[in-house]
């Protein structure tokens, strides 16, 4: 069967919710935490943001459970997650997580958990596994082969008086960190890719999506009992497992949608009170989607190109949908995605009657990240300046 | 054979092997850039069998001082032949010449890309190209030529020397003609 991947970045709303059931601290753990020897492959860097203290804040670098494992999971389960290295932040508030473990071909969520005695913080990002030669080596999910630690600035979170840890215990004994599954947040619509023409009669869109495709999903954090706001802090990624396509789109100007599904998680660090709670997508739920838009702003335009003229994209970066699942009811925010096309997840726009331009946001295509059938060689100037994806009426009507 | 017949055919073998291991091609990572992420390609669709067709997306900067460009070779074709390429100095990717299906002529080019200095367009190989600034690209076009009902190629190389280097800038997206109303 042919494997085909998409990846798509997600915001992922992360609300710290302080549970007040929290585990005892058995503070043996303390001396568990030996730092990763600086020979080790550098995993994650980057800089402790937000609520300070910047510098001494604990953090691990840990491998999340697969979407399907959190599908299947009951509310309440708990689940544990496997740490792959640890450090500490710097006198400067800087930090880099080594790690010397070997995970498997594939792609893998990994998140940093960051804590302090009095604030934490997380970043999410999805790395592919591949082999190189003899070594395995990790890569982005989407756009570009390059292996190399991943940037990963942590904004910490101000936990609440009383979830914070006494001057007398130290972040260190907060640890190993484990989640438990909170809530089913059932389907949501995510904006995969982006069909656009405008004002070309008979122009044909098709974009291909199916089995292997993986969505990269972004996370949010916030701390609890503040209004529950969410921001994003990076990103995950799911594989689509049903062999569901999409059909053909004629004059479309539209955002191309499937379902996953949303659970929220607790993350707890074992010992120390305080947790916070994550949304994030687990698996792909069928379903196919369109939804009108006015298409993005693309003035880079080629050459006048005859009717039944074709552009396809199967393997480049593509843009980010700011608003590419809505949450907002749940967890307060609009999640991001963001798209990349292999060949797992192509598109195909054909010119129609009279010809016309393919257009590109930033570039021409197939450099652009969006790419946009017009009737002119002038483009289009876009919804807002500033805005890529408006839900609107169509630009042409 | 004997053994020292054996062990000279042994030797030679690890000696073209161990020569074909160290032997490198030119740099990919060159003043023209590298290879962008991508994959698929434009199509145009053409009247008849052995018509011509040009495609001018290929731009790129050249960040380095002045530039030959040697070589343009389409990758994989199939029933598609290179009959020449061209660069010319742009002053943005705004408006590109794009694709289309006859000879590029200078009203074509103007109409579709209005201010492009056709005139100082330069034949590869032999094109020699100056650093460019701010916005400033140089479009590659190619001509080509199909000999059945669907030609195709999977991706366009251009190879070049600057300051006594050569280098090869692989553009990993094809050009199609496909003879009939539409790809």
């Amino acid at each position: 069967m042919k494997l085909q991947q998409i990846a798509i970045g997600i915001g992922i709303g992360i609300s710290a919710l302080i549970s007040a059931s929290l585990l005892s601290a058995p503070t043996a753990l303390a001396t568990s935490h030996a730092h990763s020897p600086r020979s080790l492959p550098a995993w994650a860097h980057g800089s402790i943001k937000g609520a300070g203290p910047h510098s001494g804040v604990r953090l691990e670098l840990v491998e999340w459970p697969s979407g399907s494992a959190l599908a299947k999971a009951r509310v309440g389960q708990k689940m544990r997650l496997r740490v792959l290295g640890k450090t500490t932040s710097s006198s400067s508030g800087s930090y880099t997580l080594r790690s010397g473990v070997t995970l498997s071909k594939g792609i893998h969520n990994l998140r940093v958990l960051a804590r302090s005695s009095v604030a934490v913080g997380t970043f999410a990002f999805p790395r592919k596994i591949v082999r190189r030669g003899r070594a395995l080596v990790a890569v982005a999910v989407n756009g570009g082969a390059s292996s190399g630690p991943v940037t990963a600035n942590i904004y910490m979170m101000a936990l609440p008086k009383a979830e914070q840890l006494t001057a007398r215990r130290h972040p260190s004994v907060c640890s190993p960190s484990f989640i438990v599954k909170t809530q089913d947040l059932g389907q949501k619509w995510v904006d995969i890719g982006g069909l656009y023409s405008i004002g070309i009669a008979k122009a044909k869109a098709q974009m291909t999506y199916s089995e292997g495709a993986s969505t990269t999903i972004g996370i949010g954090v916030s701390v609890p009992f503040t209004n529950g706001s969410f921001t994003a802090g990076g990103t995950e990624a799911e594989t689509k497992t049903g062999t569901e396509g999409f059909t053909p789109q004629f004059e479309p100007e539209e955002n191309m949608q499937t379902k996953y599904d949303f659970v929220k998680v607790s993350v707890r660090f074992k010992g120390c009170r305080g947790s916070y709670t994550d949304a994030e997508p687990t698996e792909w739920a069928t379903g196919q989607n369109e939804v009108i838009v006015v298409p993005p702003k693309a003035e880079h335009c080629g050459g006048k190109t005859p009717k039944g003229g074709t552009f396809t994209a199967t393997d480049q970066k593509a843009g980010t949908f700011s608003a590419g699942v809505d949450l907002k009811k749940e967890i307060g925010i609009n999640l991001s995605v963001q798209s990349g096309y292999n060949q797992n997840l192509a598109i195909t726009l054909t010119m129609g009657k009279g010809g016309g331009h393919f257009c590109g946001s930033n570039h021409l295509p197939p450099k652009a990240q969006w790419v946009v059938m017009d009737q002119t060689q002038f483009g289009n100037p876009g919804p807002v300046a500033g805005r890529s994806h408006v839900k609107g009426q169509r630009a042409s009507k | 054979m004997n053994r020292i017949t054996m062990g000279g055919l042994a030797c030679g073998l690890a000696l073209l092997l161990t020569a074909a291991c160290t032997s490198s091609g030119p740099s990919t990572d060159g003043p023209f850039g590298s290879t962008i992420q991508s994959s698929g390609g434009y199509c145009i669709p053409a009247a008849r069998p052995g018509q011509f067709a040009y495609s001018g997306y290929e731009e790129f900067p050249n960040t380095g001082g002045k530039a030959t460009i040697d070589k343009v070779r389409l990758v994989h074709p199939r029933h598609l032949r290179l009959v020449t390429a061209w660069a010319v100095q742009i002053s943005s990717s705004i408006y590109s010449i794009g694709a289309g299906t006859g000879y590029p002529t200078m009203s074509a080019i103007e109409a579709n890309a209005p201010g492009t200095p056709w005139g100082h367009r330069q034949r590869i190989p032999g094109a020699v190209v100056r650093h460019t600034h701010g916005q400033q690209l140089i479009d590659l076009v190619i001509l080509v030529k199909t000999s059945g009902k669907f030609g195709t190629s999977t991706a366009i190389d251009v190879y070049y020397e600057s300051a006594g280097t050569r280098y090869l800038l692989h553009f990993p997206y094809g050009f199609s003609v496909r003879v009939g109303p539409t790809c």
